[in-house]
């Protein structure tokens, strides 16, 4: 049974003196790492300490402050309470490096940070948008984003409580009004370039496939999987 | 996904995904605290009460309460029930991937029905339970319902398991298709991120619940389940080994639980949120669900990210499908256990 409490009793910042310091604000943990210094500080974590396993990678947006923060939670594999490991750069334009070199369980969660928040991960394999589509204008999880049928930023909304009116959001955001498109989109006339990249992608990725005698070819398929779960279907779509 | 194939060997092979996302995280942002926790149950809508779990903690966490003893236990109890629930139906569905179109799967939903029964009488709805509250529980279990419990812990579920198992686990067609197929060793595992039975299946004995217990799990007896070849058949044996350890803990739960309030101070519509951040996270079945919520004292949170097993245990689908065949490709996916409400949020 391991003790929980021994990421938070050592302090790490006897041992990386220069390049970390503990979170200081109120009700917040574990310790802000310089950006430039991350990759190097994550992997001796990894490697002296033992954090051998990266839980979760997510972004804060703070727009009060103009910083966008990456929280890192590590672990151990034998237990253990998660280390908080954060790392803060500018919001405008915010690049910070990735770290799929070293966990690289990282590389979906950064790809979303990307695609939800807009912070860039310098050297990341393949960083694309990954549940948005092309044609989306912005990073919505930025807290300047609104949504088209943006009231306020918080619920309750006055104009529904305590009166109990309110605006269906078609009211308020006409159809053919509600989709902004990025500058220079245009849905009609757009040709899905980024499943030329999703198949370059995978060109990339080919990795060692042994000969076979037969003479084969390489063909690329589509499968598509339904909403619920592992009902899988196939859609064959030649390339 | 889009896959590349040589023949009928996948040599690569990309997940698409997205066509169900709907911004959890922004409207969660725009919602206040209480509002959240319905919205949680649509996360991963097997197992809404686990996603309760996790969130609760989180908020908890940061508002420095503790349920009262009755309340946690009616926790364990509801998020082991989940867990049998979500394993019997991912072994149904995964029979369902491997051809046998259907019949595995209504006998787990048998069960799976009578543990929802359970569930729509604690909170009126069979999947979208929306039970748990900050410093305890919607509301007590109803009269009876713990003798309902009892019955099913200690008579009826540990005998369908033998049964599902007597057809299943030595089936020749599930054991060929099954075994060596999508392999994943332990570093490459715990490199990828990869949690619950799908990290367990590969011979990494972590769990949550015993590494870094939560509620009152480390007052329960029970043994982590692994299982080390890390193949698509020990995922599946993985997962009948975590119903026997949850019927386990049930067993212990619905004796011990004793009588009182279930409820930390009085029910509040607006909950008080002191500023800072907290992680609370739970062991899930699917994997570690975690909950990363930063407040800035206000009654909606500032951030409120949810840390989706489903989706990040997709991160090394390439890996353990190259070399395999097309056919496998559905399998592997299957024994991974998504659902993509949680993937793509």
């Amino acid at each position: 049974m391991s003790n929980p409490s021994i990421a938070l009793e050592t302090d790490l910042t006897h041992i990386f003196p220069d390049m970390i310091k503990s979170d200081e604000r109120q009700g917040y943990e574990g310790y802000i790492v310089e950006p430039a210094q991350l990759v190097y500080f994550l992997t001796r974590l990894r490697d002296e300490l033992g954090y051998d396993y990266l839980s979760s990678v997510t972004g804060v947006d703070y727009l009060p402050e103009g910083k966008m923060e990456v929280v890192y939670h590590l672990r151990k594999s034998t237990g253990g309470a998660p280390l908080v490991i954060k790392t803060q750069v500018a919001r405008e334009n915010p690049v910070v490096d990735s770290i799929v070199s070293v966990y690289p369980g990282a590389e979906f969660q950064e790809r979303e940070a990307w695609d939800l928040l807009g912070i860039r991960f310098d050297k990341h394999p393949d960083l694309r948008r990954i549940l948005m589509w092309e044609g989306f204008d912005g990073h919505p999880l930025r807290k300047d984003w609104r949504e088209g049928y943006f009231e306020e930023d918080s619920k309750p909304f006055k104009s529904r409580w305590p009166d109990g009116h309110f605006k269906r959001s078609e009211q308020i955001n006409p159809f053919g009004k509600n989709v902004d498109y990025p500058a220079g989109f245009d849905p009609e006339t757009w040709i899905p370039e980024p499943e030329t990249a999703l198949y370059a992608g995978l060109d990339k990725m080919v990795r060692g496939v042994e000969e076979t005698a037969i003479d084969t070819e390489q063909i690329i398929i589509n499968l598509g999987l339904n909403i619920h779960p592992h009902t899988v279907y196939f859609e064959w779509r030649l390339r | 996904m889009a896959a590349k194939v040589d023949g009928e060997t996948i040599v690569g092979l990309k997940p698409v995904m997205g066509y169900l996302h709907r911004n959890h995280e922004k409207i969660g942002e725009r919602n206040t605290y209480l509002l959240n926790m319905p919205f949680t149950d649509r996360l991963d809508y097997f197992c809404s009460m686990s996603n309760n779990f996790g969130y609760a903690l989180a908020v908890e966490k940061l508002m420095g309460i503790k349920p009262p003893e009755r309340a946690e236990y009616i926790r364990v109890i509801m998020a082991e029930l989940t867990r049998i629930v979500n394993h019997v139906s991912t072994i149904g569905f995964l029979l369902n991937d491997l051809g046998a179109y259907f019949t595995p799967i209504l006998y787990a939903f048998e069960e799976r029905e009578l543990i929802l029964d359970i569930f729509e009488a604690v909170s009126g709805s069979r999947m979208m339970c929306n039970y748990f509250r900050f410093g305890g529980v919607a509301r007590d279990l109803p009269a009876g319902t713990l003798d309902k419990i009892r019955d099913l812990v200690f008579e009826r579920l540990s005998r369908k398991i033998d049964e599902l198992e007597l057809y299943l686990t030595n089936n020749e067609i599930l054991r060929h298709r099954s075994e060596g197929v999508g392999v994943l060793t332990p570093e490459q595992a715990l490199a990828y991120s990869t949690t619950g039975p799908v990290l367990r299946a590969s011979g990494v004995p972590y769990d949550l619940r015993r590494a870094d217990p939560y509620g009152i799990y480390d007052r329960f007896d029970f043994d982590v389940a692994v299982r080390y070849h890390g193949d698509v058949y020990d995922r599946y044996l993985v997962r009948i080994d975590e119903i026997r350890q949850s019927i386990r803990i049930l067993q212990q739960a619905v004796k011990d639980i004793p009588e009182g309030p279930i409820q930390e101070g009085k029910p509040q519509y607006q909950v008080r949120v002191p500023a800072g951040e907290s992680y609370g996270r739970v062991e899930g079945p699917k994997g570690e669900l975690g909950f990363y919520i930063v407040s800035t004292g206000k009654p909606n949170p500032w951030r409120y990210h949810v840390r989706a097993p489903s989706f990040i245990n997709l991160t090394p689908l390439e890996l353990m499908c190259i070399g395999q065949k097309v056919a496998d490709v559905v399998v592997i996916l299957g024994s991974i256990d998504i659902v993509l409400g949680e993937t793509d949020r």
